[in-house]
């Protein structure tokens, strides 16, 4: 039996319980993963919390047609991306949005600037387009497959191999310049 | 010259953000706390739906209980009126309006608005 099974098994049995099984299994991937989309600490506790809520509240539909994980990672990303968006009906442009994004980069009490290579892959990788960031961070930190990821965006395979390849160039040029 | 191409394994998967220390420890209990607070508001919204249904319920059979038992006499409005102006009506200035045609009726109300001295004595 694996983890994700005893998660949804103790979910069924006692909802309170399985949940918590569930955030000790995904929470911090979930964080990082919110992190690397929204940038800030404070933004992405608060998205974290409100892709908490959903997965509790829609548990119980879960049918296990995915891995447990992608349907957390799709919440979580559906999550992101709704924040990203209210972003965006605030501001006049993508590039404002991205804009904001570095600013956040820059001047957060929660990134460490002592190392300054790792703040400009950081910066590099806020240089792709959304969807570009999104594969990326996907593949690269959270090692998942492209069919997983697929099922996370409702992409096709192809594509997200060219969205992969594009950003990696990008990021490649941007940290060799 | 020709630049060196950047090599990934330089970064791998580190980062440079950071978290406010014990923040996935309280984040856990905050998330519990939440979702212990929707369950109730869950808990609560069931039960108010039950007890307004209860109520319909309860309005519509006593409706129901009203109407079956009410009396089922038909009676002619006009007929019903008659009959409580004549009940009512046993003292003999009534009995004298009674009998008093509308122009009568006019007149004498005229005459009792424009007479000062009318309700003098009382």
């Amino acid at each position: 039996m694996t983890n994700d099974d005893r998660i949804c098994e103790e979910c069924k049995k006692n909802p309170e319980r399985g949940f918590k099984l569930l955030l000790d299994a995904y929470q911090q991937s979930m964080y990082w993963h919110i992190r690397r989309m929204v940038v800030s600490h404070e933004d992405a506790e608060d998205v974290l919390q409100e892709a908490l809520i959903r997965i509790f509240k829609y548990l119980g539909d879960f049918r296990g047609d995915s891995a447990l994980s992608t349907w957390i990672y799709r919440i979580t990303t559906n999550e992101c991306i709704r924040f990203l968006n209210r972003q965006r009906e605030e501001a006049i442009s993508t590039e404002e949005v991205q804009e904001e994004l570095m600013n956040k980069l820059m001047a957060s009490e929660y990134v460490d600037y002592d190392n300054a290579m790792e703040v400009k892959f950081q910066k590099a990788i806020l240089t792709l387009p959304e969807k570009q960031r999104l594969v990326f961070n996907l593949r690269y930190y959270d090692e998942l497959t492209y069919e997983e990821i697929g099922k996370i965006t409702d992409s096709k395979v192809e594509t997200l191999k060219a969205n992969y390849h594009f950003a990696k160039e990008k990021i490649k040029a941007y940290m060799s310049s | 010259m020709m630049e060196k191409e950047f090599d990934f394994g330089q970064v791998g998967k580190r980062m440079p953000y950071r978290t406010p220390e014990g923040f996935f420890e309280r984040m856990q209990e905050e998330a519990l706390q939440r979702v212990a607070a929707e369950k109730r508001k869950k808990k609560i919204y069931r039960l108010k739906v039950g007890f307004a249904a209860v109520l319909s319920a309860a309005a519509v059979l006593c409706g129901a209980v009203f109407f079956l038992n009410a009396p089922q006499t038909e009676q002619d409005p006009f007929q019903a009126g008659n009959l409580m102006v004549e009940a009512e009506c046993n003292d003999p200035f009534c009995l004298y309006l009674q009998q008093l045609s509308d122009e009568d009726l006019n007149s004498l109300a005229d005459f009792m608005e424009n007479d000062i001295f009318m309700y003098a004595d009382q």
